[in-house]
């Protein structure tokens, strides 16, 4: 396989938003958007997916950096991943989503990764990623859930014959932020909340967001709603850097006095999308940050998960996570 | 002498609930199954094969009940069928439409039973390497062919439903009558009479 040889296609390089809807538009399914290429460059080089068009987004000056809206702020969705996690603003006031920035792949593939592509990156299964006929790839057939499938990454949640999971880090940290995603199209504009944007195969099994061809991610626009919470971030993976999730969490906290107003819990690559954990968050907020509530939450985390063959030490990991995050949101994100 | 507006029960409280509740189960069937692919997006498969499994009860409910303790026979296709107004209490039109839902749901059914080792429920385990690609090509074509043919069966079926002439037959299997007269117009009263 010719992995280090661009595939031919025709290039379109627009540097407006209106130039790149446009070609959005006429190009539909045919047109394959690129921002910071990190995922698309795999697939086309790989040759497991091929194109007729692509558009790169990257010369779209006015959709990068980040912007005081009222009361929260708004995220260009070329914004580069290091440029989100150093933003003076974001850090200060969403220090959660600088920790999970700046917790993605590398510093070379964060210096080149966008906030938008991380959120709109398509899942790492292998069987898909490796070009097998499966129901995500417009298939029959489910390859990592069977008995001998290799699913140790895969989904403990929200399973629908496919079961790959998100491998964004940003997105459950913007989900518990309550952000939501500006999309715009030749046809105007619509404002979706994270937690609508992202798509279960249950839904859609052959994509991970609502977007649809002719649309663009353009902004991520974050309220004032949870701004200098007390914030956790942790993600495990294999290897320290330059790594997809085997779980993430991300934790916000509204503390008064010593206790939890509200909270949100959302995982990351425990399912295909960003898994809020509404059972976990109802056994803490209105208490302090307890044992007893703590291992209550501990345990409703975990609830209703269904492990695969070999990805059954998610569930353990989990609660251990939501334990440490419970105590720990406010401190030092891991 | 029965007069001409006498009314006979045509079909029993029971096999009216069971006529409905599998119209019903089969309407949700093939709305979660095809209006996903007409791009109305929305979690359907738990609620189709759960609806599946449903509709198999129903069916061997209803398939045991013709048995035992109704005359499976007067659904089958007889010569004297074939005469015009000569029919038992189930006009020719009427056995083929039932057999043609027989064939289409038995076959939706045996493979949408095989397809959940595939797909994958909660209580079995999710298997595909049972069968071969090739069969399950196979199993997935004729589960699609089956809900197909039920596409044009509820067409079919609900224009004569709400045809004024064969309206008689839909208030049967509302409210459980007919009167004889509607009866005469296509049916042997004699056979009918006689259990046929």
């Amino acid at each position: 396989m010719l992995r280090d040889m661009m595939p031919l296609f025709d290039l379109y390089q627009p540097d407006t938003l209106d130039n790149a809807l446009d070609l959005a538009d006429r190009l539909g399914p045919e047109g394959w958007l690129v921002a910071g290429g990190q995922d698309s460059w795999d697939w086309l080089k790989n040759r497991t997916r091929r194109t007729r068009a692509v558009v790169d987004l990257s010369g779209i000056a006015e959709l990068k950096g980040v912007r005081e809206t009222d009361g929260g702020i708004q995220i260009g969705a070329l914004t580069t991943l290091t440029d989100v996690q150093d933003d003076p603003l974001v850090r200060e006031r969403y220090g959660l989503l600088a920790t999970a920035a700046g917790r993605v792949a590398s510093p070379q593939i964060r210096n080149a990764g966008t906030l938008g592509g991380n959120l709109c990156q398509d899942t790492r299964c292998w069987y898909y990623r490796g070009g097998v006929d499966c129901y995500r790839a417009g298939g029959n057939m489910c390859y990592a859930d069977t008995p001998e499938g290799q699913n140790r990454e895969h989904a403990v949640f929200g399973a629908s014959r496919c079961v790959a999971v998100t491998p964004s880090d940003t997105a459950n940290a913007l989900t518990a932020l309550d952000a939501s995603m500006v999309i715009r199209s030749k046809g105007g504009e619509r404002v979706v909340p994270a937690a609508r944007f992202f798509v279960g195969p249950d839904v859609n099994i052959q994509r991970m967001t609502v977007i649809e061809p002719g649309e663009i991610l353009t902004a991520v626009r974050i309220p004032g709603t949870w701004a200098k919470s007390a914030f956790y971030f942790e993600k495990v993976a294999d290897r320290a850097a330059w790594d997809f999730a085997l779980l993430s969490l991300s934790v916000a906290l509204k503390m008064e006095g010593e206790t939890i107003r509200d909270a949100r819990l959302v995982c990351g690559a425990a399912a295909c999308v960003p898994w809020r954990l509404e059972a976990a968050e109802s056994a803490i907020i209105g208490k302090t940050r307890n044992d007893d509530d703590i291992e209550r939450a501990a345990v409703a985390a975990v609830e209703g998960a269904q492990p695969l063959n070999f990805n059954g030490f998610k569930i353990p990991l989990l609660s251990n996570l939501v334990r440490r995050a419970i105590k720990g949101a406010g401190g030092a994100s891991t | 002498m029965a007069s001409d507006n006498q009314k006979i029960i045509r079909h029993a409280g029971i096999d009216r609930a069971f006529h409905w509740v599998m119209a019903a189960i089969m309407l949700v069937l093939l709305a979660t199954s095809l209006l996903p692919m007409l791009g109305v997006r929305f979690a359907w498969y738990g609620v189709h094969w759960v609806s599946g499994l449903l509709l198999t009860v129903i069916i061997a409910l209803h398939v045991l009940r013709a048995l035992f303790w109704q005359k499976p026979r007067g659904i089958m296709i007889k010569p004297s069928d074939l005469k015009a107004g000569g029919a038992g209490k189930y006009t020719l039109a009427q056995k083929l439409m039932h057999q043609a839902w027989t064939v289409a749901v038995l076959v939706a059914i045996v493979t949408g039973l095989l397809l959940l080792r595939k797909a994958g429920v909660p209580f079995l385990e999710r298997d595909p390497y049972v069968r071969s690609m090739a069969s399950w090509g196979i199993i997935t074509l004729l589960h699609d062919l089956a809900a197909l043919l039920s596409v044009f069966l509820v067409l079919v079926h609900v224009y004569f439903a709400i045809l004024p002439e064969k309206r008689a037959y839909l208030r049967a299997m509302t409210k459980g009558f007919i009167s004889r007269s509607d009866l005469a117009r296509e049916h042997d009263l004699n056979r009918v009479d006689r259990g046929e």
